[in-house]
């Protein structure tokens, strides 16, 4: 029986390479017709322009996190942990993820006391703050508010949503990022618990711990190296 | 136009929607740019103008990124690797021939780019 090319290491990175392309031109396009590059936009056309960056940013992670998910599967995955100045880092995400903020109406907030290194995989650690935050995004309510902090002293990141969204349980929060939760009990993907298993299983290559709780109606999210 | 020293830059890119995307904002910003779409039309670029930036993609026909940098290694070209290749290896790659400006495009956005083209 002939292999998948998924199952080779050169031929999926090559298909994943044009899956990325696509979905990385459709988010940069829509930015650029929303920053007005193109002349600009219609107030009648504001929110259908946000939704499509909303969309298209949530289809540019997904897809990335398909290819990682391969990656893993294949073993492909080499990881090299150093210390990171990680508030550029996620000043970044936090630009990235702007259009889910903006579609949810969410107010972020960046607090640090001092800027401090982790010890994290360089070409990862964008994956990982993009991640965290989209958790964060999905899980919050409408016109609530993120908070992003550091704690220097366990050398981690701490993302807080101040308001859960109702129907989340403490269970389903546990379930999250393991790997028989990837899939619905419909059997279709999910963008959030697939989100959750990267973290859980990358946090755990780079030695550091990932995890998901509620406190009275506030969501947590944390990574500890 | 741009806070620092870059006037000229090259961009190899076989893919048209990306010169419009980073080509673009690199224009708007005062750099005058020339492109082409494969190391091959690099290498005969480089033969007859002087650039102070080549901005050079990675998975490209005729000749890749990577060829490209080979054949231009020990130059001294001031190079950026932009590429949608996410992995460690080809970062490494980069680095063996000299280039450590490696950049990924899913996380690059255009004003980054031009942030990290004006820290040059």
């Amino acid at each position: 029986m002939k292999a998948s090319i998924f199952c080779d290491p050169k031929k999926s990175r090559e298909l994943w390479h044009d899956l990325l392309k696509y979905t990385t031109i459709f988010r940069y396009y829509v930015d650029m017709v929303h920053e007005g590059e193109f002349g600009g936009v219609p107030s009648n056309l504001e929110e259908p322009i946000m939704t499509l960056g909303a969309v298209a940013t949530r289809g540019a992670l997904f897809t990335r996190n398909i290819s990682l998910l391969s990656k893993l599967e294949l073993g492909s995955i080499k990881i090299q942990k150093e210390a990171i100045d990680i508030f550029i880092f996620l000043q970044e995400s936090l630009a990235r993820m702007q259009p889910l903020l903006a579609e949810k109406k969410l107010s972020s907030r960046l607090s640090h006391s001092t800027v401090f290194s982790l010890e994290v995989d360089r070409r990862h650690v964008a994956f990982l703050l993009d991640n965290m935050l989209y958790l964060i995004i999905a899980l919050t309510t409408e016109e609530g508010e993120v908070e992003v902090k550091f704690t220097k002293m366990k050398r981690g990141i701490i993302l807080e949503g101040k308001t859960l969204i109702s129907e989340v349980t403490e269970l389903d929060l546990k379930k999250m990022g393991e790997e028989d939760s990837l899939w619905s009990e419909k059997g279709q993907p999910n963008d959030l618990t697939l989100a959750a298993y990267i973290l859980k299983t990358m946090s755990k290559k780079c030695g550091a711990s990932f995890d998901l709780k509620k406190q009275k109606n506030k969501i947590i999210i944390s990574y500890m190296s | 136009m741009t806070k620092n020293k870059i006037k000229k830059a090259l961009y190899i890119e076989d893919e048209p929607y990306y010169r419009t995307i980073y080509g673009g904002e690199l224009e708007r910003a005062g750099i005058e740019m020339t492109y082409v779409g494969n190391g091959e039309e690099a290498l005969d670029e480089i033969k007859k103008n002087k650039f102070d930036l080549i901005i050079a993609d990675l998975i490209m026909p005729l000749m890749s990124g990577i060829s490209f940098l080979k054949e231009t290694q020990g130059k001294k070209l001031n190079t950026i690797v932009l590429t949608t290749l996410e992995g460690n290896e080809d970062r490494e790659d980069c680095k063996a021939l000299g280039v450590d400006h490696f950049l990924v495009k899913t996380e690059t956005t255009p004003k980054k780019l031009l942030k990290e083209i004006e820290k040059l």
